[in-house]
């Protein structure tokens, strides 16, 4: 009975596990750049989606995201697009995702956004400490002030759940530690 | 009734991991604090790999991610701060804590005949240590993260083919940056373990250099050490809350603005007066004597504080240590590599 069940049980987690593989195309987006800067155009293709469909591009990285526009699929599943990268763009590394209308993430592809003053010959150079003399620009280096050299003033929000089980952990620590103390 | 579940579940316990094991006899002195040093380094030791594997899951070693993943931790990840901060204190509370043990054994002579390997593995894990401290900070990659990976590509520099893996020169497929990335979480740690487990192989089978004439039992020592450890824990929890781990702006490449983190400030003050090279002269100096003591403090005499002169000379690298610390904390703020 209980060998049944555990079958008739892994045979349904299996069936989910597929239907959610089969649930979306396996579409794939590319461009020929790999790093950009802020306000540039990025030349993207997208391959192996759904005929006719329409999708959301949008540029998503640690902490902010940008939306970059729809684009739809020809009746062979793919497109050529030239989208704007916003000039407000933090630089960094972020992930280009083509979003379908259910929410899913159909594909996605990698992307570095340098800081404006570098143009791409620099960019293999750039933030290397060891060639420090051969950066001749940087994120706003002629406008360096006292503060650079201090830290972030940084909001921390703090759910109720965080602050209640940090709490826990700190006094369940204290408390064990202590009356192990006091046994020995 | 539920005193006999819970004596059957502690039997069950004792049996299944074999913990008669741990009621070997220790001479009591062991259950001194000042004998738990190193067991509480070792505590410490536990919660920094904890809460890294925890970090390494949000934490980007590009440097074009690095800032703000760290960002992205403190701000978005669960209990990121706290577990960030939890890990910037513990560092710190290690080198506290490597630091008082250290001085501890030296003034009780422990690293004489037969225990001179075990003090050779307690040097280098305090070696170890210290590189952690360095490869950690540049890390953050803001403004002091960026300033300590170019003393490291300044400090390879200096030292030619011994320092060549802090170099641009050692490979084009990688950026420093995630190279001390895999350093901090793979290289040093694995060689810190490998260590800790000789270290505490021959404690064990070498004893401590204590008096055995009143004598407890090891399970007494790992009970009251676990509940320091706990209470330690505790502490630095309660610091983490407080006083947060900081973070600075992202690095403006060219410019040497900041100080290091605390424990290292004495480089920084040695740097001071020596200028880069006070990077390498100073650990290079005081780790070699540190592993030269068991050779220059010969004889069979070994009662704690009867170190004779080289009791005076390591009482001279303390203070020199000390007032560099301080020169490094109080002095003002200079260039050393010409950023």
């Amino acid at each position: 009975m209980l060998t049944r069940l555990a079958s008739i049980g892994l045979l349904v987690l299996l069936a989910g596990l597929f239907s959610e593989a089969a649930a979306h195309e396996d579409a794939v987006l590319k461009s020929p750049v790999s790093a950009v800067g802020p306000g540039d155009v990025l030349p993207v293709e997208g391959d192996d989606f759904e005929e006719n469909r329409t999708y959301t591009l949008r540029l998503v990285g640690a902490l902010n995201e940008y939306d970059l526009g729809p684009v739809s699929a020809g009746p062979d599943g793919a497109f050529t697009v030239e989208l704007q990268v916003p000039g407000n763009v933090r630089p960094g590394q972020y992930s280009v995702q083509a979003i379908a209308a259910d929410g899913d993430v159909v594909a996605s592809m990698d992307l570095t956004v340098m800081p404006m003053a570098m143009g791409a010959p620099m960019q293999e150079h750039m933030q290397e400490p060891g060639q420090c003399a051969d950066l001749g620009g940087g994120q706003g280096q002629g406008v360096v002030g006292a503060e650079q050299a201090e830290d972030l003033l940084i909001q921390r929000p703090r759910s109720g759940a965080e602050w209640g089980l940090i709490g826990l952990i700190i006094g369940l620590a204290g408390g064990v530690g202590l009356t192990l103390l006091r046994r020995t | 009734m539920g005193n006999d579940a819970g004596d059957s579940g502690r039997s069950w316990l004792r049996s299944r991991l074999a913990l008669k094991a741990l009621d070997y006899e220790i001479p009591k002195a062991a259950n001194r604090w000042t004998f738990m040093l190193g067991g509480l380094t070792a505590f410490l030791i536990i919660i920094l790999i904890v809460t890294g594997v925890y970090l390494s899951q949000y934490y980007n070693p590009s440097p074009t991610g690095a800032h703000d993943s760290v960002l992205y931790i403190i701000l978005r990840a669960p209990f990121g701060d706290w577990v960030r901060s939890l890990h910037y204190w513990a560092a710190g509370a290690v080198a506290v804590t490597v630091a008082a043990h250290l001085g501890y054994v030296f003034w009780r002579r422990s690293y004489k005949k037969p225990r001179e390997v075990t003090w050779w593995a307690g040097v280098a894990m305090a070696g170890l240590i210290f590189l952690f401290i360095v490869t950690g900070a540049a890390l953050r990659y803001d403004q002091e993260g960026f300033e300590a990976l170019a003393h490291f590509v300044t400090g390879g520099e200096l030292t030619g083919a011994l320092g060549a893996f802090f170099t641009d020169a050692f490979t084009r497929s990688t950026p420093l940056l995630p190279r001390m990335y895999s350093l901090h979480v793979s290289a040093l740690p694995l060689v810190l373990l490998g260590l800790m487990g000789l270290h505490f192989f021959l404690i064990r089978h070498l004893g401590i250099h204590a008096s055995a004439a009143e004598t407890s039992v090891f399970r007494t020592h790992a009970t009251r050490l676990t509940g320091f450890g706990l209470v330690v824990l505790a502490g630095i929890g309660v610091l983490a809350v407080l006083f947060p781990a900081g973070l600075g702006r992202p690095a403006v490449p060219g410019l040497e603005i900041t100080k290091p983190f605390w424990p290292v400030l004495w480089v920084y003050g040695l740097e001071n007066l020596l200028g880069a090279w006070g990077m390498v002269i100073g650990p290079a100096a005081l780790f070699t004597f540190l592993a030269a003591v068991p050779l220059l403090d010969r004889g069979a005499d070994d009662t704690p504080g009867r170190q004779g002169w080289v009791g005076w000379l390591a009482l001279l690298f303390g203070l020199a240590v000390f007032a560099l610390w301080l020169y490094g904390l109080l002095g003002a703020q200079k260039q050393h590599i010409g950023m």
